[in-house]
């Protein structure tokens, strides 16, 4: 077996693992509100970096969220990622813990001739992930009620770039076609007992059993097409300094909501489908890089991005984000000493949705990195970051939560 | 420990956390801002254009049966015969062998067990068909019940001493005459049908009545007769005694569910508009309030059956939907919430509704009649979250 098939055995052994989870990605307990939580579109050594990266072009940056970035391959190479997530839940009144693990994008990049690349993947572009009972004991039938969403909305990205000289100019197509959002409602009538017992059926002279009161369940499954561009540039000059900037710009997705009861479930009648347009905002970033020597690689970012225009009530959204990458070993490229890479960075986001107490919630957070090489230098590495934040604010925004991230990837690299 | 095992370690160990937990989170219900829609409990729904539908008289011999059931009710008639047999050598070796008896009198004394309803207008007539305990007086073809040719008996005479007896004074010539058409085997037999218009129930205590209590008030013919200047009294037994149920009505109008006559309530609910498409019906009750005077039941099972028409042959059909054991304390009955569900999505066409009793249960091999009230429908349901 050859190194880039012991590579793509790796991956498509950590994707099958990745498949059995239920969605992509990020989750919040803000998420509910809107169209899920976007995703912050870097890779994962950006992530270690808190989230910068947008104008370090050095051939082994995955993210999208500027496409010239595509341009500094000159080697084939893909990424995957999964993750795993513990948040601490607060809303002043009671607490609880989620854990959850999911799989993050997964990229392929292609350099087609000196100097043009093109870039294949599977982009989360939200993220959804909700679930609550309580119960309301205000209806003329009191009943538990169960909220449950999950999913998000995905894309097939395209990305092509080119290289001239110290610039690199690249465009990329998200195409919105994957991906539902689920939500699913119960309004449990059969309210715990004292003693553990759970609602009660009725026995008719036929021994045939008849709830006495049915469980509904309202099931709302959201499609999305369409389509969403976005163009960068990044200018380096002697590979040391790096600025990048990136538009995304702004579309219209088409929603095909489908509305299925319990009965429409089981088949007994017919779902309810309409179709809505939704907004998807333009966003705007740039990104100011830094690399001394081979060891040391400093980055900083900002992006805006204006979900106002999408809907009443939401926030436009601001990420600044900055980290530094230090790499051990040595820099001889006839060395067989293997290079690890440590990064940390921090960032501070605020998220769009609405909030019953007119105040935006924001997101802070830390990371750090570690990246281990393959025994082969230069086919790829292992990477994991773990992450620290708080969102959110109980007084505020009505909960509020703490979260530890971990993420892992595996890169690789084909000469 | 090497180093890939440390780092396998604790690469497991930092998978963990992933694998979740399924336990139902309680914390942010501040934050659905959306409708998670409404728990609505209509206004009880009455029923529409109701009617009663015959289905049938079931065949079933009530020769040995407790009781005996004669009225006029809920469109049902209730008839009862009765056999006395004489012994006419008894009669005259009790007189020293004298010649034929002068009779003056002759007396049918039954009593009625406990379930009456309305004033007993009762008449006596003469059987002018041939019968005995083990005719249905049903056409078990056509599932009808069969005419039954009698006469009244002219003089025949009932009164209602007390509470319980029924005194039926007959004619002596009457019993003369039947005496002297069977000097052998003489008997006496007696129609006991509801008078003409009238409207009443009343069940007697039957020759097979094993109860303890209803020891001493078996039927019994007393004739008292006298020869050579001396008097007697000549007390029988009935011989043999059954009823008979048939259709008699009901009014238009009027909903009847009984067993044997098998009589059938049909009605039809309409659903308001305002049930938002995409609303799951979380709860669907038939209310059924019956007339007590007019109503005579023990133990019996009703279906509720949703009534389906075939709109390719036109054919009208029913379909079970649940089945009950009617109870004179319960007025409510849950029904399959898909029922109403399938009336409220289109899925089925709400033509209506039908409660029967199944002849297959061995509970409705006895005669009840229920008369509804207007049934009504109670129906909660649930609306869909705001979208």
């Amino acid at each position: 077996m050859n190194r880039f098939s012991r590579i793509s055995a790796t991956l498509f052994g950590f994707l099958v693992f990745c498949a059995l989870e239920d969605s992509p990605s990020a989750k919040s307990i803000f998420s509910f509100n809107g169209v899920g939580d976007s995703e912050r579109r870097v890779d994962v050594r950006a992530r270690g970096m808190g989230g910068a990266g947008r104008a370090l072009a050095d051939s082994q940056n995955f993210s999208l969220a500027n496409p010239a970035l595509l341009a500094a391959f000159s080697r084939a190479g893909l990424q995957s990622r999964f993750f795993v997530q513990r948040r601490s839940l607060n809303d002043g009144r009671s607490r609880h813990v989620v854990s959850e693990g999911d799989i993050g994008a997964f990229q392929v990049v292609l350099p087609i001739r000196d100097g043009t690349v093109i870039g294949l993947g599977l982009e989360p572009l939200t993220d959804l992930d909700f679930d609550l009972v309580s119960v309301d004991s205000t209806s003329s039938v009191p009943y538990t009620l169960r909220v449950s969403a999950t999913g998000g909305i995905q894309a097939f990205a395209f990305g092509l770039a080119h290289r001239w000289g110290g610039f690199l100019l690249g465009g990329n197509l998200s195409v919105i076609s994957i991906g539902t959002i689920t939500e699913t409602w119960t309004k449990d009538f059969g309210l715990h007992g004292p003693d553990g017992s759970v609602g009660s059926f009725l026995l008719d002279a036929n021994n045939r059993q008849i709830p006495e009161f049915l469980n509904s369940e309202d099931r709302y499954v959201r499609t999305h097409s369409g389509a969403q561009p976005t163009i960068g540039v990044v200018y380096t000059r002697n590979g040391r300094w790096f600025f990048g900037t990136a538009f995304r710009a702004a579309s219209t997705v088409t929603q095909t909501r489908i509305l299925r009861n319990f009965f429409s479930e089981i088949g007994f009648e017919e779902e309810t489908r309409t179709k809505l347009d939704i907004k998807m905002p333009a966003s705007v970033g740039v990104g100011l890089a830094y690399r001394r020597g081979s060891r040391w690689l400093a980055a900083l970012d900002f992006e805006r991005a204006f979900w106002e225009k999408t809907e009443t009530g939401r926030y436009d959204t601001t990420d600044l984000a900055g980290g530094v990458l230090y790499r051990t070993g040595d820099s001889d490229p006839h060395s067989t000493r293997r290079r690890v890479e440590l990064t940390a960075g921090a960032y501070y986001r605020s998220l769009y949705f609405k909030t019953a107490g007119g105040s935006q919630i924001g997101e802070a957070g830390v990371s750090l990195g570690i990246a281990l090489p393959f025994e082969t230098r230069g086919a790829g590495n292992f990477r994991y970051v773990i992450e620290f934040g708080r969102r959110g604010d109980v007084t505020r925004h009505g909960a509020s939560e703490r979260f530890v991230m971990q993420t892992f990837s595996v890169s690789g690299w084909l000469n | 420990m090497c180093r890939r095992q440390h780092l396998t370690i604790m690469l497991i160990g930092a998978l963990l956390p992933g694998c979740g937990d399924r336990q139902e989170n309680p914390v942010g219900s501040d934050l659905v801002a959306r409708g998670q829609g409404r728990v609505v409990e209509l206004p009880l729904l009455p029923s529409r254009g109701g009617s009663t539908r015959f289905e049938g008289t079931f065949s079933r011999a009530f020769g040995e049966s407790d009781t005996l059931m004669v009225g006029r009710m809920g469109g049902i008639a209730l008839r009862s015969l009765i056999r006395i047999s004489l012994d006419p050598d008894s009669m005259v070796s009790a007189a020293s062998g004298a010649a034929t008896p002068d009779v003056h009198s002759v007396r049918l004394r039954i009593w009625k067990r406990e379930l009456t309803r309305g004033i007993e207008d009762l008449q006596v007539h003469r059987p002018e068909e041939s019968w005995d305990e083990l005719d249905a007086f049903a056409d078990t073809v056509n599932h009808t019940a069969v005419t039954f040719a009698s006469s009244p008996i002219d003089g025949a005479a009932v009164s209602s001493p007390g509470d319980s007896l029924i005194q039926i004074e007959l004619p002596p010539e009457y019993v003369t005459s039947r005496m002297l058409e069977n000097p052998e085997a003489a008997s006496v037999d007696l129609l006991l049908q509801p008078a003409a218009g009238s409207r009443f129930f009343t069940s007697l205590v039957s020759r097979d009545d094993a109860r303890p209590e209803s020891a001493d008030r078996l039927p019994e013919l007393s004739i008292t007769y006298s020869t050579g200047g001396n008097s007697y009294t000549y007390v029988a037994d009935a011989s043999e005694d059954t009823y008979w149920a048939a259709r008699d009505g009901p009014e238009p109008g009027m909903l009847v569910l009984s067993t044997i006559v098998r009589l059938s309530p049909v009605f039809r609910f309409d659903l308001p508009d305002s049930i938002p498409r995409g609303a799951t019906v979380t709860s669907s009750e038939l209310r059924l309030n019956y007339d007590r005077s007019q109503s005579m039941f023990e133990t019996f099972t009703f279906s509720v059956e949703r009534i389906n028409v075939d709109s390719a042959t036109g054919d009208t059909t029913f379909s079970v939907v649940n089945s009950w054991r009617f109870d004179a304390q319960k007025a409510s009955y849950a029904m399959d919430q898909t029922l109403v569900q399938g009336w409220l999505s289109g899925t089925t066409r709400n033509l209506g509704l039908a409660l029967s009793t199944p002849i297959s249960d061995r509970r409705n091999w006895n005669v009840n009649w229920v008369v509804f009230h207007s049934p009504m429908l109670k129906v909660i349901y649930s609306t869909p979250p705001d979208p």
